[in-house]
């Protein structure tokens, strides 16, 4: 009797982990080495006078978030597979194409942090990205993703580096909660930059093709939506609470000191002396386990999207020669992404904040394409938005739209 | 009743010559203007509509028309009004009255909203492919879907940039297979998977689907989409199911039972091997195995059900329950005469097992011991003692270590003398390896 009942509480306990994962994985590999520098730089140059922007934006990643789970839940199918079913190769090719792009910076973005977090240990980026391009190829092509996925949802405890090195660096917690709640913005070029690559970062297009598949992967259905909604919300609470921490982190030091950081490893390093030295080298563990993730993900990801589209054999299950396309496109990207890192003299910060305002400002399209088929009454059934969501969804959207916008008008003017 | 007498059809699907004509691509007919017959603009082409009862080269049968409104309308046009139908455009034999309300009749498939852009299976190559372009034949008046196009090139074709990258090859690379080669899939090999256009095609490419290899067909799921899976695995005819099922991973047996009710997904477990169809439902939730179970018939439920008491990975799970029996007073003759009988519910005929009646074991033969004995041989002169029976609690490695030790193709499972079942090496294998 016993026995039949840890049975069946173990049975529930595996029909839970049947669904969850997806959305929090998601939203940790959200917190990668692109994300950490923007919120350090973020902390860093505007103090805590933009950490209010990261309510809004949790609204947002977990509207967006949600849309895309319940389609992946709906459908069956990936992001790029619905996009190629309703709007056609035109509309495909050009999405990806941006994506591609988006993508290779995100991917090198992965492998800067793998180099200056590996740095700050004393290891020269000359041994550290090319032994990490070199695992992350053998570690897919070997199909061992999904065990790298499994380890990966327990090193997302390791963001918990971050809450502490952000209570070590002593805020002045009143401060934090007037910069928390006052909306402030100064229409500046910088700050309005500044908020379009939160945004970019945080909900990064490439989650939204990510996290579609990832459940689509796990094959959950309706029945299960609710606890795989709740994966997502949780997902997204925690990916932001992170981010929370680390301008808090880099507010309450770099900022109050009047620094000026040029890469997350300058952030670690000037943590150091702020708020001791185990509070530097937490952030520099925590740069490096989101780099070695993101970077296992994102290229092999991409070349799913990009493959599955276009109707190209795809899968580490296929033999080499009958999936050129997926295994030459995969290796590009590592290959390209980290090798450019490598290249003397590339602004590297620059490069890496440059691919999350990529993402910002490719964000709103793809959101477009995500509304339209999460609208479709044909393809979604009772599932489809709802007017609020619609409405919410939408406001999002052209809020993204004109604060790109203003981006560019305010830079080139 | 076992899923090893499923027949093979021959390939008999006739080879229909093309009729004669001109060939147009899907591409570069849709998008384009639609006029009345005084030239006047309608709206624009956005889908044809074609006969799927038709096996090869159906018929298109209706075109859709958007008409230019706020809401953007779809209007059905006949292709008896069609006058002409060409890349600049359509033009219909009358005016604005040719626009009837929009509605599917038959067997009629939307060719750009269900197989355009969409995967289908490619049942001659037992692949999953999609569709970049549909290449129409257009003969004495009528148009016709000929293939789809699953290649590089139409893809090429859809962004329209065929003139160019032609061109540009043609300088550099004036061999180049893209330039020869069309990758076309015949539209009798082609099964289409949006819901509602299956069923038809599939009665249709039956004979076709027959050639396709079960893990093949399984393979051919596992590539699909859930939506694409589910069509086709509705409406597959039991056997095929069955036999797919078995070839099946775990994860996605799971997913496949699912998708049925509970009524035809026992339709398919009895035709499986008891000991695979265990194997599965030992996979799937509790109560999902119970409905199934209950929705069977009771003779086959009770067997697996028995199976299932078993562990997994043990002789007990994976024997099978039908072997070759015969009695210890047969002659050769007689026994070879109930070995025919027998064999079309065994999927192994390699040994024959001398049970009496009250189940006890009493030898083995094979069929070669049978085939060369004298016909008026008695059984129990020609059998001999098995070397190595089974508990039905021992472990997969031990069945496999005693089959390698003595050469056996099957090993007997018995219980206090009782004969329950016999495992057999492709049983064990499969075990072994995957296990």
């Amino acid at each position: 009797m016993a026995d039949a009942q840890a049975r069946s509480r173990w049975a529930r306990f595996a029909a839970v982990m049947a669904v969850i994962g997806p959305g929090i994985i998601t939203a940790n590999v959200d917190n990668d080495a692109g994300g950490i520098a923007t919120y350090s730089q973020a902390g860093a140059d505007f103090g805590y006078s933009l950490l209010w922007t990261l309510i809004p934006i949790t609204v947002a990643l977990i509207v967006v978030q949600e849309m895309t789970a319940r389609m992946g839940v709906v459908t069956g199918k990936g992001l790029s597979d619905l996009i190629r079913e309703r709007f056609g190769v035109k509309a495909t090719f050009y999405v990806l194409l941006a994506l591609l792009v988006a993508n290779l910076g995100n991917t090198m973005a992965e492998f800067i942090g793998v180099a200056e977090s590996m740095e700050i240990f004393g290891v020269s980026r000359w041994i550290s990205v090319p032994c990490v391009a070199v695992i992350v190829w053998v570690l897919v092509v070997k199909g061992t993703a999904r065990i790298v996925e499994r380890i990966f949802l327990i090193a997302c405890v390791f963001y918990v580096a971050y809450l502490i090195a952000g209570f070590l660096a002593r805020p002045d917690w009143a401060e934090v909660s007037a910069g928390s709640l006052k909306p402030t913005l100064a229409l500046t070029a910088p700050a309005l930059t500044m908020v379009v690559t939160l945004v970019g970062t945080t909900i990064a297009p490439w989650m939204q093709f990510y996290l579609q598949s990832a459940i689509v992967e796990k094959g959950v259905q309706t029945d299960d939506y609710a606890l795989s909604r709740l994966d997502v919300v949780v997902g997204c609470i925690v990916t932001d609470v992170v981010a929370f921490f680390i301008v808090l982190a880099c507010g309450a030091t770099i900022f109050k000191a009047g620094g000026h950081i040029e890469s997350a490893k300058d952030a670690a390093v000037a943590l150091r002396p702020l708020a001791g030295s185990w509070a530097s080298a937490l952030f520099a563990f925590g740069l490096f386990n989101a780099s070695l993730f993101a970077a296992s993900i994102l290229p092999l990801s991409t070349t799913y999207y990009v493959c599955e589209a276009f109707g190209w054999e795809s899968g580490i299950d296929k033999r080499r020669e009958d999936a050129p396309q997926f295994y030459f496109l995969y290796t590009a990207m590592i290959v390209v992404g980290a090798g450019l890192v490598l290249l003397p003299g590339l602004p590297l910060l620059k490069i890496l904040l440059l691919s999350q305002t990529a993402n910002g400002v490719l964000l709103p399209f793809i959101l477009v394409f995500m509304l339209l088929l999460a609208g479709d009454e044909r393809l979604m059934g009772r599932y489809r938005n709802g007017p609020v969501l619609t409405a919410i969804a939408w406001l999002v959207t052209i809020a993204l739209i004109v604060l790109t916008a203003l981006m560019f008008w305010f830079t080139l003017r | 009743m076992t899923a090893a007498n499923r027949i093979w059809y021959p390939r008999t699907v006739p080879s229909q010559p093309p009729p004669e004509g001109t060939f147009v691509f899907l591409s570069e007919l849709i998008g384009r203007p639609a006029r009345g017959a005084s030239g006047e603009r309608l709206g624009k082409v956005v889908d044809f509509l074609a006969d799927a009862s038709e096996p090869a080269y159906p018929k298109v049968t209706a075109l859709r028309v958007k008409v230019p409104s706020l809401r953007g309308e779809v209007k059905r046009v006949e292709w008896a009004d069609v006058a002409s139908c060409e890349p600049s455009g359509t033009r219909l034999k009358r005016g604005a009255e040719a626009l009837q309300p929009l509605k599917l009749q038959g067997n009629e498939i939307p060719l750009a909203q269900d197989v355009l852009d969409r995967q289908i299976v490619d049942t001659d190559d037992a692949k999953v492919e999609r569709v970049n372009d549909l290449h129409l034949l257009r003969a004495r008046g009528d148009l016709r879907v000929a293939h789809v196009d699953v290649g590089f090139r139409g893809l090429v074709r859809r962004m329209g940039w065929q003139p160019a990258v032609d061109a540009l090859l043609k300088r550099l690379k004036p061999g180049s297979p893209y330039l020869r080669r069309e990758q076309f899939v015949p539209w009798k090999h082609v099964q289409p998977l949006a819901a509602g256009t299956s069923k038809v095609r599939l009665d249709l490419a039956r004979r076709a689907m027959a050639e396709v290899h079960p893990s093949d067909l399984a393979e051919i799921l596992e590539d699909l989409d859930r939506r694409e899976r589910a069509v086709l695995f509705r409406d597959l005819p039991i056997e095929f199911a069955a036999d797919a099922l078995e070839e099946s991973e775990p994860g996605l047996q799971r997913e496949l039972l699912r998708m049925v009710e509970p009524s035809r997904a026992a339709d398919i477990v009895e035709k499986m091997q008891p000991d695979d169809a265990a194997d599965m439902l030992s996979e799937l939730p509790k109560e999902q195995t119970a409905e199934i179970l209950a929705a069977m018939d009771p003779p086959d439920a009770r067997v697996v059900e028995e199976l299932l008491t078993y562990d997994e990975n043990t002789a007990g799970r994976m024997m099978n329950t039908e072997f070759l029996r015969l009695q210890p007073a047969m002659t050769a003759q007689q026994a070879l005469s109930a070995v025919r009988d027998q064999a079309r519910e065994v999927a192994q005929v390699h040994d024959c097992f001398v049970v009496q009646r009250d189940r006890r074991l009493l030898g083995v033969l094979s069929l070669r011991d049978l085939l060369l004995a004298a016909p008026e041989a008695p059984v129990d002169a020609i059998m001999h003692e098995h070397p190595a029976p089974l508990e039905p609690e021992d472990r997969a490695g031990k069945v496999a270590e005693l089959a390698a030790k003595y050469n056996l193709f099957s090993l007997p499972v018995e219980r206090d003398g009782k004969l329950l079942g016999v495992v057999t090496v492709d049983d064990v294998l499969e075990k072994v390896l995957h296990g």
